[in-house]
C-alpha cells in the first residue's frame, strides 16, 4: 500500500512538469495534499494512539527506521498546514508568472521540499535523516534562487546554501562522535551516551548545528538575507515551517538528555533572551516588511527557546509545574509562530501584488482599498504581539505563568535567573508592540507615501485570501479550544519529563476564566459600538480633511515615515546596531545647497562583526594557494607526477 | 463588585480634583469638580468629524481603548471583596488588556496620516514599551512574597505594616504604581497635557482629530484608568480584617490624596525633557528589581 501511495506520488509528480501552464499550481497542490493527508493521518493517529516504529531494512550498514512519535505527530502536523496554504496560495500568487522552466522548478522544489521536510521527521536514524536534511537545504536554496533578478539575490541564496553546510558539517561531527562510541545508529544513541558520558560538549555541537537552522543569535545571519529574497510563499514556509526543524532537532536530542538538565536550561534561557532581544531590536528599524518578519522569527525563536529553558530547569530541580509551564508554552508557541508568521508573510505577499513593493516608506493607505487583507494582517499582528484575544496569549501567558507561579520556591540563583527571564519576556513583548504597531500603521494606515507605478490598489484575489482567512480560523481555534490544545501539547511534552505525570491545575484552570474576560471583552466593544451608533444617529457627521494645526498644504509626504517611527528608539539602542547614514550635511559656506540625497539602512552588527572577519580570513590565506592554479595543463600534469613520486618514496622508505 | 462601582464612581471626580486643586494653587477659584464629567457629557451629545484619511480602525479604536480598561478593571479586586474574575496569573492578562488598548490607539493615531499624530504615537509606543517590565517585576516581587499569583490572592495576603522593611518595600511599591498611572495617562513628569505645542505632547495630540462620541470616551477612559490604579494602591495599603466602612473610607482617601498628589505635581514641577523620559521610566524598572532584592531579603533568601 505504502508502495501504492509512492507511485501516485511520483506520477503527481511528473505529470506537474507536463499539464499546461496555469493548471500547474492545481497539481502543486495537489501533490502538496496528497502527502498531507497521509502523513498527518498517521500524525492523529499517533496523537490518538501510541507511537509506531517500523524498521525499514536491518541487514544493511545504513540502518533505516522509520517511526513517528508524538513530538514527529506535532511537527508532521504543523508543517503539512503551512506548506498546504502556502501550495493553495500560490494559485493566486503566480498567476502573471509566465516563465514556464522557472515554474516548474518552482513547484517541483516544493513539493520536494515538503517531501524532504516529512522525511527529516520520520526518519530516527541518522544517515537517512541527514541526507533528508540535505535536501531540504538544497530545495530552498532553489526555492530562495526563484526571484533572481539580482546578483544580490544569488549571493544570498549561496551564503544560505553555505551556512546551511556548515551546520550539516556539526550534525555530522556529532552523529560520528554518538555512532562510534554507542554503535547505535538511530536518536536512541543519544540515550546510552549521554548516560554514560557527563558531556556538554556533544549537546553544545547539535545545539550549533541545529540552532543554526533555527536562527539562534549569533547563528542567525542567514535568516534576515534569505527570507526577504524568496518569494513570499516560500518565505511562508521557511519561516513557518522549516525554521521549525532546527527546534525539532534541538528536541530530539533533548529528549534524551536526562543529567546536567540544570546546566543547558540555564545555557538555553540565556541565549534564547539575547536571541530574543537581538532579533526584536533589529526587526524595529527594518523599513523592509520581509526583512522585520525575518527579525521577528528570530525573536520568536528565542521565546520559544526560553520556554524550554525554564522547562529543563524544572525537570532539574524537580519542580514539576515550572517544568510543565516552561515547556507546553514553547511547544504551544511553536504552533502558534507557524500559524501566524506564516500568515504576515502570505499578507506581504499580497503587499507585494497590490504594489510591487514591501519597502514600507513607499507604503500607506492600503486598508481602505483592500479590507479584507488588511484585516487578515491586522489579525495577525495582534496575535504574534501576543494580545488577547488571539493565540500568541495562549502560550505567552503560560510561560509568564511558569516564571511567576515559580518565584515562591526555588532558591536565590533560580529567582535571579527568572527575574532576568521575566524582564527580558516583558520588554521583548512591549518592543513587538512597537514593531508590529509601526508595520502595521506604515503599512496600511494613513496615505500612500509614493506610488511608483501610478496604479490603483485592488483587493486580492479570493486564492489568495481564503487560506488566509483558514489560518485567521485555526488561529482562533487555539483560543477558543486552548485546554484541548494544551492537552495535545502534553503527550509531546510528556516525552521530556522522567515519569508520566497529570497536567499541573496551574495550566489548566486560568482557561476557561481567561475565555470568559475575552468573551466579556467582545461583548462590551459591540456593545459600546452600538451605544456609539446609538447616540451618533441623530447627529451631524462630518468628513474632512486631517487636522493639520492650521496648515493646509499637508501632502503624503509630511506623515511620519517609518524611519522615524523608529528614531526615538534607534536612539536608546543604537550601540547594538549597525545603522549607516550616507548624508552629505550642508557647508556653512554652501550659499546654495545642490540637491542631496539621504540613505539609512540597518545591517545586522552580528554579521559584520562576528561572521565577516573569519571569512575574510580564511579568504585570505587560501589565496595563497593560488600560486598553484597556473592553468596550464603541463603544470598539472608535473604536479600528478610529484604527487606519485612522494608516495612512492615514502612507501619505499616504510614511512606509510 | 463594589470596588468597581466605586471605581467607576471615583473616575467622576477624579479629574475634577485635579483641576480644582491646580485652580487653588494659582490663586484662582477654578471650575467645579463635576466639570470634567459635564464635559464629557457634552461630548456625548455632540455630532463628529472625521478625517477622509482614516478607516474603519480609527472609528473602533476608542471603543476597544475604554472596553480593554473595563474589562482590565474586572481583574482588579478590592481589599476582602473578591475580584468579578479571577485566577492565577490574572496580572499578566491585566497587562496585556491595556496593551490592547494601547495598540488600538497607537493605530488610530497612525491612521490619520497626520505627522503630529504619528510623533505622538511614536513616544507612546516607546514608553509603554518600557514601562512594562517595572509592572511585571513589581507584581512578580509581591508573588514572590506572598507565593500567589492572582491579584486577589496576593493583597489577601499582603500586609504586615508592623514591620519596617515591609512598610518601606510598599511605600516603594505604591510610588512604582503612581507613576505606572502617570505615564499610562501621560501626565507629568512624562508629559504635559495642557501643553500649548503639538510636538511636545505625547497623549493628547494622539487624539487630535477624535471628536464628539470618540474623544469623550477616550476621556472617560482615561480617568477610569487613573480610578483604577488607585484601586491597586488602596489595595496597598488596606488589610483584609478591616471592616467595609473602614476599607471604603480608605479607599477614598487613597482616591483623594491620589488626585491631589497629582494636582499638586502639575503646578510645581515642569515636564522632564522628552530625550531624558526614556531614562526617567526605566529608572522604574530598576526601582521594582530594589523591590524585588527587599523581598528576597526579607525572606532570607539571601
Amino acid at each position: 500500500m505504502i508502495l501504492s501511495f509512492f507511485l501516485i506520488l511520483f506520477v503527481a509528480f511528473l505529470i506537474l512538469f507536463i499539464v499546461p501552464i496555469n493548471s500547474k499550481s492545481f497539481v502543486s497542490v495537489i501533490i502538496s495534499l496528497l502527502l498531507g493527508i497521509v502523513s498527518s493521518f498517521f500524525a492523529v493517529y499517533v496523537m490518538l494512539n501510541s507511537p509506531i516504529n517500523y524498521l525499514l531494512d536491518d541487514t544493511n550498514v545504513i540502518k533505516t527506521e522509520i517511526g513517528i512519535d508524538y513530538l514527529s505527530a506535532f511537527f508532521i502536523i504543523i508543517i503539512n498546514i503551512v506548506v498546504i496554504i502556502s501550495s493553495i496560495y500560490n494559485i493566486g500568487y503566480n498567476k502573471n508568472q509566465s516563465n514556464i522552466g522557472k515554474l516548474n522548478l518552482h513547484y517541483a522544489c516544493i513539493s520536494i521540499l515538503h517531501f524532504s521536510m516529512l522525511g527529516v521527521l520520520v526518519c530516527q536514524s541518522f544517515i537517512p535523516f541527514l541526507i533528508f536534511w540535505e535536501i531540504v537545504a538544497v530545495s530552498s536554496f532553489l526555492l530562495i534562487l526563484y526571484e533572481s533578478k539580482s546578483k544580490e539575490i544569488i549571493k544570498i541564496a549561496i551564503n544560505y546554501l553555505v551556512q546551511m553546510h556548515v551546520c550539516m558539517l556539526f550534525l555530522l561531527i556529532g552523529a560520528f562522535i554518538l555512532i562510534s562510541t554507542t554503535g547505535i545508529y538511530t536518536f536512541e544513541s543519544c540515550k546510552t551516551y549521554f548516560e554514560t558520558h557527563n558531556n556538554f560538549f556533544l549537546f553544545l555541537l547539535f545545539f550549533i548545528g541545529f540552532g543554526m537552522k533555527a536562527g539562534f543569535v549569533p547563528l542567525h545571519t542567514w535568516l534576515p538575507k534569505a527570507d526577504p529574497a524568496a518569494p513570499n510563499s516560500v518565505a511562508a514556509i521557511m519561516s513557518g515551517a522549516t525554521i521549525k526543524l532546527g527546534i525539532y532537532g534541538i528536541l530530539r536530542i533533548l529528549i534524551h538528555i536526562k543529567t546536567q538538565q540544570y546546566e543547558i536550561g540555564m545555557f538555553l534561557v540565556i541565549i534564547s533572551l539575547i536571541t530574543g532581544l537581538f532579533g526584536i531590536i533589529n526587526a524595529i528599524v527594518q523599513t523592509d516588511i520581509k526583512k522585520s518578519l525575518a527579525f521577528s522569527s528570530i525573536e520568536n525563536i528565542g521565546i520559544i527557546g526560553l520556554g524550554l529553558g525554564l522547562g529543563f530547569i524544572g525537570i532539574a530541580v524537580e519542580n514539576y509545574s515550572l517544568a510543565f509551564l516552561g515547556l507546553a508554552g514553547s511547544i504551544l508557541h511553536i504552533f502558534n509562530h507557524a500559524m501566524f508568521k506564516s500568515l504576515l508573510f502570505l499578507g506581504a505577499g499580497n503587499i507585494y501584488i497590490q504594489t510591487g513593493t514591501t519597502n514600507m516608506s513607499l507604503l500607506g493607505g492600503i486598508l481602505n482599498k483592500a479590507k479584507v487583507s488588511g484585516t487578515i494582517f491586522l489579525i495577525a499582528s495582534l496575535a504574534i504581539c501576543g494580545l488577547p484575544p488571539f493565540n500568541g496569549f495562549v502560550s505567552e501567558f503560560l510561560i509568564y505563568d511558569g516564571i511567576i507561579g515559580e518565584f515562591n520556591k526555588g532558591n536565590v540563583s533560580i529567582d535571579v535567573l527568572l527575574l532576568v527571564s521575566l524582564f527580558g519576556i516583558s520588554i521583548i513583548g512591549g518592543m513587538s508592540i512597537i514593531n508590529f504597531t509601526r508595520m502595521f500603521g506604515m503599512t496600511f494606515l494613513g496615505k500612500r507615501r509614493m506610488n511608483l507605478s501610478n496604479s490603483e490598489i485592488k483587493e486580492v484575489s479570493p486564492w489568495m485570501y481564503i487560506p488566509q482567512i483558514f489560518l485567521v480560523l485555526i488561529i482562533l481555534s487555539i483560543v477558543i479550544f486552548s485546554t484541548y490544545y494544551i492537552e495535545y501539547v502534553h503527550l509531546v511534552i510528556h516525552q521530556f519529563l522522567p515519569k508520566y505525570h497529570v497536567i499541573p491545575s496551574e495550566a489548566m484552570a486560568p482557561q476557561p476564566q481567561i475565555l470568559i474576560v475575552i468573551g466579556i471583552l467582545i461583548l462590551s466593544i459591540m456593545i459600546v459600538s452600538f451605544i456609539k451608533h446609538y447616540f451618533s444617529k441623530s447627529k451631524i457627521i462630518e468628513f474632512g480633511p486631517t487636522w493639520g494645526c492650521g496648515y493646509t498644504g499637508e501632502t503624503s509626504k509630511m506623515q511620519y515615515t517609518p524611519s522615524s517611527f523608529s528614531e526615538s528608539f534607534e536612539n536608546i539602542t543604537g550601540q547594538l546596531l549597525n545603522t549607516n547614514i550616507k548624508f552629505k550635511p550642508i557647508d556653512k559656506l554652501e550659499i546654495f545647497p545642490t540637491s542631496r540625497a539621504y540613505t539609512k539602512a540597518n545591517n545586522d552588527i552580528l554579521d559584520e562583526n562576528f561572521l565577516d572577519p573569519p571569512i575574510h580570513y580564511i579568504q585570505k590565506n587560501l589565496k595563497l594557494f593560488s600560486i598553484f592554479k597556473s592553468g596550464n595543463t603541463q603544470t598539472y600534469v608535473w604536479y600528478a607526477f610529484l604527487f606519485l613520486l612522494i608516495l612512492f618514496i615514502l612507501t619505499f622508505s616504510e614511512i606509510i | 463588585m463594589i470596588g468597581i462601582l466605586l471605581t467607576i464612581v471615583s473616575s467622576f471626580f477624579f479629574l475634577g480634583i485635579i483641576a480644582f486643586t491646580k485652580s487653588i494653587t494659582q490663586g484662582r477659584k477654578g471650575p467645579g469638580v463635576f466639570q470634567p464629567l459635564k464635559d464629557i457629557t457634552r461630548l456625548f451629545k455632540k455630532g463628529s468629524v472625521y478625517s477622509s484619511t482614516t478607516s474603519y480602525i480609527f472609528k473602533i479604536a476608542p471603543s476597544i481603548y475604554f472596553c480593554s480598561v473595563l474589562c482590565a478593571l474586572l481583574l482588579v479586586p478590592f481589599q476582602s471583596q473578591k475580584a468579578l474574575i479571577s485566577f492565577d496569573g490574572d496580572f499578566i492578562m491585566f497587562a496585556y488588556l491595556l496593551a490592547l488598548g494601547k495598540f488600538f490607539m497607537i493605530l488610530s493615531a497612525l491612521d490619520t496620516g497626520s505627522p503630529f499624530e504619528g510623533m505622538g504615537a511614536n513616544r507612546e509606543s516607546l514608553y509603554s514599551m518600557l514601562v512594562e517590565p517595572a509592572f511585571f517585576i513589581l507584581m512578580g516581587s509581591f508573588a514572590m512574597y506572598t507565593g500567589k499569583t492572582s491579584f486577589q490572592d496576593i493583597f489577601y495576603n499582603f500586609i504586615d505594616f508592623q514591620n519596617p522593611t515591609t512598610a518601606f518595600l510598599i511605600i516603594i511599591a505604591a510610588y512604582i504604581l503612581i507613576m505606572i498611572a502617570m505615564i499610562e495617562n501621560s501626565r507629568l513628569p512624562v508629559d504635559d497635557p495642557k501643553t500649548h505645542l503639538e510636538l511636545t505632547m505625547v497623549h493628547e495630540v494622539m487624539i487630535l482629530d477624535n471628536s464628539g462620541f470618540d474623544l469623550g470616551i477616550i476621556m472617560f477612559t482615561s480617568s477610569l484608568k487613573f480610578g483604577m490604579y488607585g484601586l491597586l494602591i488602596c489595595n496597598l495599603f488596606t488589610d483584609s480584617t478591616m471592616n467595609l466602612l473602614t476599607q471604603i473610607s480608605i479607599f477614598i482617601l487613597v482616591q483623594v490624596i491620589f488626585a491631589v498628589l497629582i494636582g499638586l505635581i502639575e503646578s510645581f514641577r515642569a515636564r522632564e525633557r522628552m530625550k531624558k523620559n526614556p531614562v526617567f521610566i526605566f529608572t522604574l524598572t530598576v526601582l521594582s528589581m530594589m523591590v524585588f532584592f527587599g523581598v528576597l531579603l526579607m525572606m532570607n533568601k539571601m
